[in-house]
């Protein structure tokens, strides 16, 4: 079931989608995700945490068992929209017997590009993706990066106002991946908004305004980077001797004795100030203060560890934040 | 229009892909050039482009009555056999595969997500499908029309009708295996049910042709009646009824050409010598005649379009509303 909700400024607003395959497996067990326009939005998650799916049901390849939301303002599903997004599905099959160019002109008429614009747009892309000397071999001949740089050519050939990149990395090289990033900073810089799915962490941290963790069809973390690692930055007293006979008041401080120190979890200087202080009046010598900022593949890590710990219905949802 | 258009054409390229195109190509200039083996004089028959010459006052070149044996045979033994048999199973292992590779994993994440609907899509592509088999017929049609103008003296245009003719049935059996692709999503699924429902077509049409004849009848056999039957053959009547009919075609375009009946073909290629026919197989000559003289063009082709509709329209509801 797809309903229209209020018009609002996301790019991508999704409430509740959930998906229920036949034998009652659930994709999706009621996912929220908002993407603001002109950002860049990761999407992470596990294999089979439904990131595939979730990414499907937006491109109207599977239907959802339910969903509310809008995509460009228009209800989940719309066709006509489809004509504003491009969309470069994971594993991607093209058929063997076209030429580049011809791959690129067959499916921007599908999505209604003119003729005129078609021929100048394929050329231009595929310049772009670095194809242009390939633009007339069959690609039965292309190499997988190859086909990777086609296939994010076509999901451009419309001009789209949101992308959608289901693992738009894999198989490409090193420099590939440079270009690709560059070609999604562009994107971003043109005010395009731009959703990926990728299980490769550090492309995402290099590129990503926003992201979103699925574990288990639900949304176990989502926010900013900086919000993300800002959460889960720690701070490392190391201190000589031992602790043990300081465990209660450190834990009043919200500090766990660890081997040789003192961690802080999420705490900001204050706190840390306060341990010392503690520590000095109970005539610890500091050794060392280390404060450390967690990537975004330890967020995904803790994302991970918290949702299999948590009973099934009780995986948290993320806040929805403002644009 | 654009969209359908390119998925017209891709599905065109897909064919053309294939080396079973070229092939069938190439046996039907095989077909046409043996075909031009056999012709007409002002003596009467040729052989071997006129290495062997026979005598025959009735069958000589530009005359009507060799038109209409050429049209029989064309009818009966190109259409009806090379065409309708060799042709269509070509064909169809030919084009089997173009919805499970459309519908494959990965290949319609893409076209899916484009903005279309659904149904256009399925059926532009089964046009597209159609298209293979429609110029490998238009090919063998007017390659064989050249041959039958430089044979008979004259130009049957009425042959011209053999090209939608067989792309029509082709289609009546195509059409299941669409529904079988987008059912099962395999090529080898689709091919086999494709041509079991061949078989049993034909099968149907011959428990029509048994049990809907009395051969007791005084005055050799007779056709019966819907009231006059038993029930198993109002069963049969009611089942041939709504089933497509491929095996009506050859009898529709003799008509279009003009071809000689059965018995009178017989009778031909025996050169009249009527001694070489027993009554009795006068009488299923004329019965089968009687048989073909009652099946109506519109009869046949409409009843077996309504059903290619219905098995479209259900293969069109799950590709709709398929998760791929």
């Amino acid at each position: 079931m797809v309903e229209l909700t209020e018009m609002t400024n996301w790019a991508v607003d999704l409430i509740g989608v959930r998906k229920r395959y036949r034998g009652g497996v659930d994709a999706l067990r009621g996912v929220n995700i908002q993407v603001g326009q002109g950002e860049i939005f990761g999407l992470l998650g596990p294999n089979g945490a439904g990131k595939t799916t979730l990414v499907k049901i937006m491109m109207t390849v599977i239907r959802p068992t339910h969903a509310l939301g809008t995509i460009l303002g228009r209800p989940i599903g719309n066709s006509r929209k489809l004509a504003r997004i491009g969309y470069l599905p994971e594993s991607h099959r093209f058929p063997s017997y076209l030429t580049g160019a011809q791959l690129l002109d067959y499916y921007a008429a599908l999505a209604r590009v003119p003729r005129k614009i078609r021929k100048m747009r394929s050329g231009e892309l595929l310049e772009r993706m670095g194809m242009d000397k390939w633009a007339n071999t069959s690609i039965s001949k292309y190499s997988k990066g190859m086909m990777q740089r086609l296939g994010l050519a076509q999901a451009l050939m419309n001009d789209p106002d949101l992308i959608v990149l289901d693992e738009p990395t894999d198989g490409v090289d090193p420099m590939g991946r440079r270009d690709i990033r560059e070609l999604l900073l562009d994107f971003k810089k043109q005010g395009k908004t731009v959703l990926i799915n990728s299980h490769l962490l550090g492309e995402l941290e290099m590129v990503c305004d926003r992201v979103s963790i699925l574990v288990d069809g639900l949304v176990a973390r989502q926010g900013t980077l900086k919000e993300l690692t800002e959460q889960s930055k720690e701070y490392r007293v190391m201190v000589g001797g031992d602790l043990s006979s300081m465990d209660a008041e450190i834990r009043g401080l919200g500090g766990k004795i660890t081997t040789g120190g003192v961690m802080l979890r999420g705490h900001d200087s204050e706190q840390v100030n306060a341990l010392i202080d503690l520590l000095r009046q109970n005539g610890r010598l500091i050794e060392s203060v280390e404060k450390r900022r967690f990537s975004l593949e330890d967020v995904f890590v803790k994302a991970m560890a918290s949702a299999s710990s948590a009973p099934r219905e009780s995986v948290p949802q993320a806040k929805k934040v403002n644009p | 229009m654009m969209q359908m258009w390119a998925i017209i054409v891709d599905s065109f390229r897909e064919a053309k892909a294939k080396k079973l195109f070229w092939a069938l190509l190439a046996i039907s200039t095989l077909v046409a050039a043996a075909m031009a083996c056999i012709g007409f004089d002002e003596n009467g028959w040729s052989f071997f482009f006129g290495a062997i010459k026979k005598a025959d006052p009735v069958f000589q070149s530009g005359t009507d009555a060799a038109a209409s044996l050429i049209g029989a045979i064309v009818s009966n033994v190109l259409v009806g056999t090379y065409i309708g048999w060799v042709g269509i199973v070509i064909c169809l292992i030919g084009t089997v595969g173009m919805f499970p590779s459309l519908i494959e994993s990965g290949a319609v994440d893409v076209v899916v997500s484009k903005p279309l609907p659904r149904s256009l899509l399925f059926f532009a592509r089964y046009i597209g499908s159609l298209a293979f088999v429609l110029v490998q017929s238009a090919y063998f049609v007017l390659l064989t029309l050249l041959v039958l103008r430089w044979q008979v003296d004259r130009w049957l245009w009425g042959y011209l009708w053999a090209i939608p003719l067989l792309v029509l049935s082709f289609s009546y059996i195509y059409c299941v295996c669409v529904l079988a692709a987008v059912w099962t999503r395999r090529t080898l699924a689709s091919l086999v049910y494709g041509l079991l429902f061949w078989v049993l077509v034909f099968g149907l049409a011959g428990l029509e042709g048994f049990v809907g004849t009395d051969s007791k009848a005084q005055g050799g056999d007779v056709v019966l009646d819907f009231a006059e039957r038993g029930s198993v053959g109002k069963v049969s009547y009611v089942i041939h009824q709504i089933s497509p009919k491929p095996g009506d075609i050859p009898v529709i375009l003799g008509r279009q050409i003009g071809a000689l009946s059965s018995k009178d073909m017989a009778m031909a290629i025996t050169a009249g010598d009527a001694d070489l026919f027993s009554s009795e197989d006068i009488q299923k000559l004329e019965l089968e005649q009687r048989r073909f003289d009652s099946i109506s063009p519109a009869k046949s082709i409409g009843s077996s379009l309504a059903f290619e509709a219905v098995v479209l329209l259900l293969a069109c509801v799950i590709f709709s509303r398929r998760d791929f």
